[in-house]
């Protein structure tokens, strides 16, 4: 007998719909990058082990709050179904903004002879970056006033950046999707060409490398209190402001009622007399101004100088822009429901990490997987997974025998 | 003043680039001209690509490598329009999510084979190969055009795209010819990929290929998905990414630059094809990305 399969539409949507699908979803997506892992030579308890132990490391609360600034960031924009997959360029440029401000405007680097040295070591404020060479860095502004300004103008910066797609998608039809991506890649090229280029430090490493002096101890963002984990307390307030904020917007505010409309029915919000093409370049500004303060937390929490990237594939952003997509979206678009969200795919990142360090101590599978490739590969088949059985809130899908023609 | 021997060399050099962007391009038109939007193109080019090269080292034949390429890239193709066309799903949720998937796949593929056999067997560096596939290359791009133009599959894709309910009305069935155009489509944007690693960067590492799906996107689109018009573009970022060396250094830049040189000039021509009124008689398929849902009986 031939099978056929139908899909027809639900009365009512399915029940629970919301919380079963994107856990199913999560379970067959992981098991099948399990099996795929499984064929390159990844055993399955590691592979298990690594990522039951990822949820509850210390080291997840930094992606988990991260994902969530971004989760809230790209929600704005998806709400309104404008597509902001640039996130990564967003923070890219947040990072070369706070990394000038962080190295050359609230604190700079200064040449001095070897010999002085050893006064500058003992004088407040300033930190000898490279003692062969004789490079001090010398604070100027207050850390305060410093970390306020880096993360305002990674905003700025990251709202200016995503706006480009914006108006190109309002007012030339540019679809978003493909301008956005596009300009990720400038973003890493320029931040290549501003790291070797102008930005280029004076230290031996800086020399060396290609890449800014490193940011002064007195400007880093303060780490939080809690043993293993790197997130500072600098990024949990960025995450709160976010969340509560975009909330508050959605909820509360006609902004935020127009774009939600603008995402369900624009035609709607044009016969009512709005400016759609405002709302659509204003939908991804916003997105891109959250996005970007990541950037600033990512420079001033985490690395501390801009480098190089060597490999596409592994940028600095550690391809969270990318990874906060499936935040957004597991999360149906539900504010409520992203750090939720975020935290299942900071569990799934941190594995991706955890999982490479573990197999570089395992013979013959050192340095043959990457963390990114894992992680690529496990957001993949979640996202995938969810993209198709999402349909079943909606609609039935069944299989019948011979079926009509 | 340069003699006609020279521009001949320099144009047939620049052949691998144009072929690999020309092949991928042609293929992103056909499948986007049957209506399903296309965001998986850079994914599954590096993914075709790392096989490429991962299938070219172990047998140590191009061809090979060509062909399986080929082969798997078009299984996505396949695997995407079905998904586009029998569910009532987003196609850009589920086009993104497989281009994660190609990313992937493409890194724990390639990098095992590059640790013992990092060179594979590339394609011939001489003007006789560049020749041959420019040629093929073309025929094939002509070879859609005739297609989409002049057959009944080619009036059965544009009208899937255009309206597939008008088209399901006249008799078209959507999925059989989406699920053609997918096959079609990408089997081409896997020859491309193939090409742009055994003919072109002649190595791989990690990440070889990425973003570069994106600029066969790009030169699609600014041609308006003809693959006649596409020659055109095709052939101005084959010549931008084959001599970005050379304009290295006779324009005194950065590597940097020249690496978003193709980036920006996609952008530009997206914006450049927008403005003018190009973009009317080349608009984008009515029907492009819109789920296609038709209520099926169950008796």
């Amino acid at each position: 007998m031939k099978m056929k399969l139908i899909v027809t539409r639900r009365v009512k949507p399915l029940r629970y719909g919301g919380v079963v699908i994107p856990l199913l979803s999560l379970i067959i997506g992981v098991v099948i990058s399990q099996l795929i892992l499984w064929a390159v030579g990844v055993p399955p308890e590691l592979f298990y082990g690594t990522m039951a132990g990822s949820f509850i490391a210390p080291e997840m609360l930094r992606p988990f709050v991260l994902l969530t600034i971004l989760g809230a960031a790209l929600l704005v924009a998806f709400i309104g179904a404008v597509w902001n997959i640039g996130a990564e360029g967003q923070i890219i440029w947040g990072m070369i903004v706070a990394a000038y401000i962080g190295v050359f405007v609230a604190a700079h680097s200064i040449k001095v002879p070897l010999s002085e040295l050893p006064k500058y070591e003992s004088m407040p404020g300033a930190q000898v970056l490279d003692a062969t060479y004789g490079v001090v860095s010398v604070v100027l502004w207050n850390p305060v006033l410093a970390g306020l300004v880096m993360i305002l103008a990674a905003a700025a910066v990251g709202a200016v950046w995503a706006a480009i797609s914006g108006a190109l998608r309002a007012y030339l039809e540019i679809d978003e999707v493909a301008s956005t991506l596009i300009m990720n890649y400038i973003a890493y090229y320029s931040l290549n060409q501003l790291a070797t280029g102008p930005m280029r430090g004076l230290s031996v490493q800086a020399a060396q490398f290609g890449r800014t002096d490193a940011l002064n101890d007195a400007l880093r963002f303060p780490r939080l209190p809690i043993p293993g984990t790197t997130v500072t307390t600098v990024e949990v307030i960025l995450a709160v402001i976010a969340f509560v904020g975009v909330w508050f917007m959605l909820k509360y505010t006609s902004f935020g009622l127009r774009l939600k409309i603008l995402g369900s029915n624009p035609n709607a919000l044009k016969a009512a007399g709005v400016d759609t093409r405002k709302y659509i370049t204003l939908a991804l500004t916003l997105s891109g101004l959250i996005a970007g303060t990541v950037g600033a937390a990512l420079f001033a929490g985490d690395y501390f100088f801009l480098g190089k990237i060597d490999n596409i594939v592994s940028p600095p952003t550690q391809n969270m822009g990318y990874t906060a997509i499936l935040v957004a979206w597991l999360a149906m678009l539900d504010i409520r429901a992203i750090p939720i969200s975020a935290y299942i795919i900071a569990g799934l990142m941190q594995s991706g990490a955890t999982l490479q360090a573990n197999l570089g101590t395992m013979a013959g599978l050192s340095g043959m997987i990457s963390g990114a490739a894992i992680t690529y590969t496990l957001i993949g088949f979640v996202l995938l997974t969810f993209s198709v059985l999402r349909v079943l809130t909606e609609y039935r899908i069944r299989f019948v025998r011979g079926g009509p023609k | 003043m340069m003699s006609l021997k020279t521009i001949l060399d320099l144009v047939l050099a620049a052949g691998p680039a144009f072929a690999t962007y020309y092949l991928a391009a042609v293929g992103h038109g056909i499948f986007e001209k049957s209506g399903v939007l296309n965001l998986a193109i850079d994914g599954v080019f590096t993914l075709g690509v790392a096989l490429a090269f991962a299938v070219s080292a172990v047998y140590m034949n191009p061809n090979l490598g060509l062909l399986a390429s080929v082969i798997v890239a078009s299984a996505f193709g396949v695997i995407i329009a079905y998904l586009t066309t029998k569910f009532p799903t987003s196609h850009g949720a589920i086009g993104l999510s497989t281009m994660f998937v190609g990313y992937g796949l493409a890194s724990l593929i390639g990098v095992p084979i590059r640790s013992t056999t990092p060179n594979a067997a590339w394609y011939p560096l001489s003007d006789t190969f560049w020749a041959e596939i420019i040629v093929v290359a073309v025929v094939i791009g002509l070879l859609a055009q005739y297609m989409l133009r002049k057959t009944k599959l080619g009036a059965s894709i544009r009208a899937a795209g255009e309206n597939p309910y008008a088209a399901s009305a006249l008799g078209v069935d959507i999925l059989k010819i989406r699920l053609i155009a997918g096959a079609i489509g990408y089997a081409l944007i896997g020859a491309g990929a193939a090409l742009y690693v055994l003919a072109y960067t002649q190595s791989w590492s990690e990440g070889t290929g990425m973003g570069h799906g994106w600029v066969a996107f790009a030169v699609s689109l600014s041609a308006g998905r003809s693959p006649l018009l596409t020659l055109l573009s095709a052939a101005v970022f084959g010549g931008l990414v084959n001599y970005s060396y050379s304009l290295q250094a006779a324009a005194n830049l950065s590597p940097h630059i020249t690496n978003m040189l193709p980036f920006i000039a996609a952008l530009a021509a997206m914006v450049i094809y927008a403005v003018t009124p190009l973009r009317r008689r080349l608009a984008p398929p009515k029907g492009l990305g819109k789920i296609y849902f038709k209520e099926e009986r169950t008796v």
